[in-house]
Parts: structure tokens; sequence; C-alpha cells
């Protein structure tokens, strides 16, 4: 697995195995500390699926309202559960359930894509758009989308809790960075450690410090204009990034796992070779050999 | 195709070449260390009963050796200090970048959490030193000798080969990863 | 340190991996603890050799079995101990970022281990954890002991964690028996069998007598025989009796498709539907070596133990595991035990001429419906006390003392 998926498994096989008969009460989480919670009602008809996320705030506010109106329909519920930010309710007689689970699944990737989908919209149609969003999503990271023109810069605040990973993450920015000049009609992407980027000048709120990596990804026109697929991929990018330094990490031990059996063969080359063995005879009798 | 195969055999050549610039610094650890590995038991001058690494215990000087650094340069260097029965070596690795100080790290630690099963390897490095093994005079009974200077070799040999290949592939995975990415949009 | 989002559970047993969610009452996935990697010639090519991004080609759980013709599969846990620590750490990197979908640096981490796990393999999980996957906290807890905190959630359960677990999966069965949260190492038994034997049982006896099954599906319709029709039956000759005087009303007819040919065909259920677990009782029926009926391999292990606990032990024996599911399991092991209990405290009356009275000993065997995943819900249920938080390990302890400190896991309050 390379990329990451969109859709979250446990949603859908939920909603998909929904039928009404059994007692639902889960609660499971999904990235960038995103907390689902499903139920159902007491009658068991009708299955509250509610999501908790930081980002839901500056995201609902940002184009996600109505994205999600227009993409959930009179499932969204205008007032969401007590202790969550958005509510859908599923009935279980609603038809075409696996294409309804698929849709459901997706709730956190649509509330995600939302503001970029709104941005990209806004280019399109030649409308005015806010000159920077800030979307304060995660506990100490935000991501920001700024246009220009019709370029869209979107801009990750990405934070890393162990010292080598800053290291390990140099690697990967840089290699995205150096592999965009080998690819035709791709975004490109700077990075700074420490200091956010110009761009970001005059934003209240922004972090920085020894631990924040900012990386700043140019959207081109061509981009916007797949505007489901690129809003798919940019939001993923941190848990892209994050995904694969921990791959990385794993493949290391993999490799040293393998050089540390290889030295102690070496070392025990140096034992010599018990001399005292018992052997067997091949009628099946044992002897000591002296 | 032609293009892989000059890329392999240039490839081929740096590490030929790597190798036979180590000789002589590897060539002179392993003088150094199979003239220093010539122990005998010898049971503490203090305490009775008791038999301890003259080297790390430290009890009396006439029972030590002078110390010898062999270096390659400032940062690849071995520590060999010898005593009557035992001998400890230390190691420090080249680390180029701070990607290698991390990787050389990684690689120490993860040497270290299997110490119990590399029976000379010292869980403490030297202060000063990245990596070092004790030889005390018992293990020389149970173990071949110039087999244990091949280890030795063999382990500085190894761990600077893991170093840079960590390295490389680890370069060449982030191209994969960020191409693999950044092709979904075009 | 707790953010509030729920602990993540995962028990990797030797057939099936569970995991989820603390908190839940399911475990969202039960999946095969099955690999299916790249076909490697050879074990490993030096890091030199390799230029891609090959060990990130790999499924796992039933896509792995569905992959099975172009990749190598293996399960990298055998005997509920960790083998290969490489696919393990696949294993684990997949369970998280394609299953579960959490961010590990987000999420406490609860894991299971098997009785007697050497504590270097807890070193090892805990270097994969901590180091490859930054989790903030760990927690390496005894299956066994899961199992037993699983039933506190029954009506009438007093929270203790002394007991006697019965663990019988698809391989092999163990009998454990744990005093206030420790395994007594010493008395652990095994009995080699399991609810493989009793599928490879029903279908042997399946084959003689129904030659209608297509043999290409004896395995899978032996499987469903076991896992819907099967029962224990008080006494074996009775049962017997009961079937021939009304075969009617315990023989059951099934009709049947071939999934190849889609021929229609049909065969009966019969005997089997008590033979099956019978051999828990009686290994005689299929076993020439083994002869000890697992009721008293129990009364055994239990005797095993220091005499101070046994009456704890003998007071909550916990069923754990697929093959303890049958109806009335439970039940009969009861009766069975108790029957070699009374009869020992009865002789030892006699023997004593009437002297000395012996206080009644209790035998309980505690059945519960969540038996099947009961290791992965007595997980979900610790994992979501805040005590759970208290007692886990955590990266920062880790990255200042080293994985030594995840060699001993703190036992769970019972209050």
């Amino acid at each position: 697995m390379i990329l990451l998926e969109t859709s979250n498994r446990i949603l859908f096989d939920e909603v998909f195995n929904f039928n009404g008969e059994k007692r639902i009460y889960n609660i499971f989480a999904d990235f960038d500390g995103v907390k689902f919670h499903t139920h159902t009602s007491e009658d068991k008809q009708q299955l509250f699926v509610s999501i908790q996320f930081k980002g839901a705030a500056d995201l609902l506010k940002n184009g996600g309202q109505t994205y999600l109106k227009a993409v959930y329909g009179p499932l969204l519920q205008a007032k969401p559960e007590p202790g969550y930010d958005i509510t859908l309710i599923i009935d279980v007689n609603a038809p075409n359930k696996e294409e309804l689970a698929h849709k459901v699944s997706q709730l956190k990737r649509n509330l995600m894509a939302a503001p970029f989908l709104m941005v990209f919209d806004a280019i399109e149609s030649k409308k005015a758009t806010p000159e920077i969003i800030s979307i304060d999503y995660r506990s100490d990271e935000s991501f920001y989308i700024k246009t220009q023109g019709d370029n869209v810069t979107v801009i990750f605040d990405i934070i890393f809790k162990d010292s080598d990973d800053i290291v390990l993450s140099k690697i990967f920015l840089q290699a995205f960075v150096d592999v965009r000049k080998t690819l035709n009609n791709v975004p490109s992407v700077s990075f700074s450690q420490k200091d956010p980027p110009l761009e970001l000048k005059g934003v209240r709120g922004v972090r920085a410090g020894v631990n924040h990596g900012f990386v700043s990804i140019n959207l081109f026109p061509g981009h916007i204009k797949k505007a489901q697929e690129t809003a798919d991929l940019i939001q993923t990018f941190r848990d892209y990034l994050h995904y694969h330094i921990k791959c990385a990490k794993g493949y290391m031990h993999t490799s040293m796992r393998n050089r540390v059996d290889g030295l102690l063969q070496v070392l025990n080359r140096a034992k010599p070779e018990p001399v005292n063995t018992v052997k067997r005879t091949f009628k099946g009798k044992f002897f000591k050999q002296s | 195709m032609i293009i892989r195969m000059i890329i392999l055999i240039i490839a081929a050549t740096i590490m030929v070449h790597l190798t036979t610039a180590q000789v002589p610094y590897l060539n002179c650890i392993r003088t150094t260390l199979t003239a220093a590995i010539c122990l005998e038991n010898f049971a503490s001058q203090i305490v009775e009963r008791h038999n301890k690494p003259e080297v790390e215990v430290k009890t009396n000087k006439e029972l030590l050796l002078n110390p010898i650094v062999i270096a390659r340069n400032k940062q690849e260097k071995v520590l060999i200090e010898s005593s009557i029965n035992s001998v400890r070596i230390s190691v420090s690795i080249k680390k180029s970048d701070e990607v290698e100080v991390i990787l050389a790290k990684k690689f120490v630690r993860f040497l270290v959490q299997r110490a119990e099963n590399f029976i000379i390897l010292r869980r403490k490095p030297v202060e000063g030193y990245d990596i070092s093994f004790l030889v005390t005079n018992f293990h020389t009974e149970s173990m071949f000798k110039h087999k244990l200077v091949d280890f030795i070799i063999q382990f500085l040999e190894d761990i600077d080969r893991e170093v840079s290949d960590l390295k490389i592939t680890l370069n060449s995975r982030a191209r994969i990863v960020a191409s693999e990415y950044l092709k979904e949009y075009a | 340190m707790n953010s509030g989002l729920p602990a993540v559970v995962i028990d990797n047993g030797t057939g099936y991996t569970k995991m989820g969610y603390a908190g839940n009452d399911d475990p969202s996935f039960i999946i095969p603890s099955t690999i299916a990697t790249q076909s490697s010639k050879g074990k490993q090519t030096a890091a030199s050799m390799k230029k891609g991004v090959e060990d990130l080609d790999f499924f796992i759980g039933d896509e792995a079995v569905a992959n099975s013709k172009t990749y190598d599969i293996t399960n990298p846990i055998r005997h509920g101990q960790i083998q290969n620590w490489t696919h393990m750490e696949q294993y684990w990197e997949q369970c998280i970022f394609k299953y579960l979908r959490c961010e590990p640096e987000d999420h406490y981490f609860l894991l299971t281990e098997p009785p007697l796990n050497a504590p270097e393999n807890r070193e090892f999980t805990a270097e994969i954890m901590f180091e490859t996957f930054n989790v903030p906290g760990l927690y390496i807890a005894v299956q066994a002991v899961l199992a037993l905190a699983a039933t506190w959630t029954l009506k009438n359960a007093d929270r203790t964690l002394t007991g006697t677990v019965i663990d019988s999966g698809d391989g092999v069965t163990h009998v454990i028996p744990v005093a206030e949260g420790y395994v007594i190492g010493s008395s652990i038994k095994h009995i080699p069998i399991a609810g493989r034997d009793i599928t490879g049982f029903v279908q042997q006896i399946m084959r003689e007598r129904e030659p209608n099954i297509p043999p290409a599906e004896s395995l899978e319709i032996a499987k469903r025989v076991k896992e819907q029709y099967s029962y224990v039956c008080p006494d074996l000759v009775k049962e017997f009796a009961k079937y021939d005087a009304e075969p009617d009303k315990w023989i059951k007819p099934i009709q049947a498709a071939d999934a190849v040919t889609n021929r229609p065909f049909s065969y009966d259920v019969g005997y089997e539907r008590f033979l099956g677990p019978e051999i828990f009782f009686n290994p005689e029926i299929i076993s020439s070596d083994f002869l000890t009926p697992l009721p008293k391999v129990v009364d055994d292990t239990i005797q095993s133990c220091p005499i101070d606990c046994r009456r704890g032990l003998y007071k909550n024996i916990v069923l754990s595991g697929g093959s303890t599911m049958f109806k009335d399991f439970g039940r009969r092991l009861q009766r069975d035990i108790k029957r070699s209990v009374d009869f020992r405290i009865k002789r030892s009356e006699e023997l004593s001429g009437g002297k000395i009275k012996a206080v009644p000993l209790e035998v309980n065997v505690v059945s519960h419906n969540r038996q099947r995943y009961a290791v992965w819900f007595g997980g979900s249920m610790l994992a979501s006390t805040p005590d759970f938080y208290n007692l886990c390990h955590t990266k920062a302890k880790y990255d200042e003392i080293g994985p030594s400190i995840c060699r001993h896991n703190p036992v769970f309050s019972t209050a």
C-alpha cells in the first residue's frame, strides 16, 4: 500500500451491515484525531453517525456546511449530538446500502475536502475567494489555503514529535522538491523548517518552532480543474508523509535485523564445534564420541 | 538498460574503491588486535575469589597497558585498551551528516539491544565512542582468537556499509514515495 | 496525556487477529493473522541491492488469503509467539494505517502476549511500537488475564483476576491458572485437541456416511456443521439412544448446491452434532497418544497449583476462544470437574475416618457470549479505564530508559 485510502473501513462496514436488528454502540477513530461515534436509536431503526474533529468549526465555516449538505442532503442533521460536530442519521430502510455506506464512509474526506473544493470552484467561476483560509485541524498543527490569481498554495504546518523524525522528514521533503523537476504537470513543493514561509506573513496564530515544518504545495490551474481528485490527495499529504516515515523506519529495522543476523553468524564461527557429541548409529542406537 | 549497467559498474567501482581505501586502516586494527588479545587468567589482587576484567576495574596500574588509538580521520577511530586479562575495543563510526548520525545511533542501539547474543559486546560504549567490545580471557579460552579478530573487523566493515546502504535506500525510497504521490496529480 | 481518543487494542492470535478501539463491545476487524509478501527468492538481499519500496507491497488478513496465488503467504505468529518480526512489523503497519486508520502517535496501544512469553519478545515489541510507530503509550497484557477480565461485565460477577482460563482456538487448547493477575507458569497445561481437530473429525464421519457431498466442499461443510449444529451432550450413550428412537427429530436433512457445477445435493447432519465436541471429553475417539479428557486436565492443572489459591481457581473457570462456544460446553465441564472434586473430598473424608469434614468446594465454569474474542473484549474494557493510562509505559520513559521498561507490565487493580 503506497497511497492511503480516503474512506473509513469501519464506518463502511457499520453502515453496510446495519439492518435494524442489532444494537450498535461504537466509538472509533480516523486520521487527524477524528473520532466517530455510531449508535442506533431506541427502536434500532435509525443509525446515528457522529464525527468529532478539532478542525470541524473552521471547515464548516469554509464551505463545509454547503458541501456536506449537497452530498448528504437529508441525512445531515441541523443539530449535531452533544460533544460532536456533525451528525448523520441513516434509516434502516434506506435504499442502495452499498453506495450509501461508501458515501458515509467518506464523511471525513468530504469534510476535509470542502474548503479546497470551495476555493477551486471559486477560481473556476472567477469569483472572489478569501485571501487565506486557515484550518486549525490537529492539536498543534494547521493548514492554510492561499489563493494567488488562478494558483492555490496549500501550506501545511507539520509537527514531528521525535527529533529523529525531523531529520528523516527532511530527506522525504527534499525528495518532494527534487522529484517534481522530473515530472510534468505536478504541483511544485517547497518546505522550510522552523520558520513559516513568506506566504504566511501577517497571518495570525501561526505557530513556529524547531519541530515545526512548513510545506507549501502550489497547485496549478490544471490541478484545480480536477477538483475532486486533487482534494482527495492534498488532504492526505500530512498522513502520507507520516506514514512513509514510519514505513521507512520499519524498513530500517528489517535491514538492521538482517545485518545483526549476519554478524552473529560471524561471531558464532569463532566458537569451536562442540567435540563431545552424541551420535546415532544407523541401527538407531546412540553412542557418545569422546 | 545500458545506462543501468554503467551505473552498476560505477557503483561497483566505488564500492571497491571504498573498501580498498579502508584496507590499510583495517589491517592496522587487525594486527594490533592480534597482538593485544594475549590474555591470561588473572584473579583480583585485592578481593579474594574475585576475577574481574582489569581493564574495567583498573585496580592496579601495572596490570594495564598503554591504550592505543588507531584513527583514520577525525571521526573514524578505534581505541584499544589492553590489560592482563582483558581488552576493551571502542569504535567511533564515520558520520558525515545528520542523517548518518541518526542511522549510526539507531544501528548501535539496535545492536546493544541484542548484546545478550553478542557475548563480547559491551552494553555501554566508552565515553566519546559509539560502541565498545570487551574481550576477556574467558572469551579467548572458549573461542578462536583469530576468528574473534575476524569478527571485529567484519563488524567495522559492516557498520559502515549498513549506514551508507541505509542512507542510499532512504533517499531512493523518499524519491519513490514523493513521485508516487505527485504523479497522482498529473 | 489522554487525548480523548480511544486506545487501540490489538490481539494477535495464532489464527486470527482481533483489532479495534477500546470501549467498544466488539472488535472492528477479525482477520487471519496472515501476511502475503512479494515472492522473494532467498530471504533478504542486502540493502544496496534493493532500489524501491518492495516492502510496501504486501497484504494482510483476508486480502492476503485472496492474493495467495501471486504472493508468498506466511503466518508471522506460531503457537502464539511472534516468529518473524519483520513480517509482524509490516502486519502492524497495515493494521494501523489501512484497517484502523489512525495516527499511532495519537493513540495509546494495548497489545497481547501468550503466557510464558519471553521478556525479550516484549522488548522487541516495544522497540517496534515506540521507534517505528512513535506510540505515546504501550501496555502488553497477558491473554489469559484479559480473558478473566472479560467476565467482569457479567451479572453478579466479582471483579477478580484469579481463575483458570481454558483457551481453545484453532490449533491448540491451553489450561492456564491465573492468581491475582499473575499466570502460574509452571502449572500451565496444553491439550493437542482444538477446533481444527473437531472439524477434521466431523469431516471424516461425514465423508464416510454421506457420499453425496462433493469432496471439494467437505471441509467447508464440516466447518458449518461444527459451527452451527454442534453441541455437547450430557451422556454419550443416552444421546445415541435418543437419536435412534426419534431420528426425525434430531437428524437434520440439509439441501445444498455444488459451488462449481451448481448441482443440488442433500446430506444429513446426525451424530456428529454431539460427537464433534465430545472429543474434548473422550479424546480416545480420535487420538491414540493423548487420552486425558479436558475436565481431568483442568483438575490436574489446579491440583498442581499452590494450595492456597486452588479454591479461587475452581470457583472461576473461564472459557475463551472459538472452540469453547459449543452449547452446554461449560455445563458439562463443570459437572465433570465437580464430580472428580467431590469424589476426592469424599475419599479423604473416608480415609480420615469421618474425623475431618471438608468445607464444600465451589466449582464454577463461566460461559458468556463473547468467548470468541474474550481476550480482545477484556483488553477493550481495561484500556477504556483511566487506570490503563497510568499503567502504560510512555514514550518519554522509553526514550529515557529503553525497551527494558516493557519487560514488566503492572497488573490491573481489581477495585
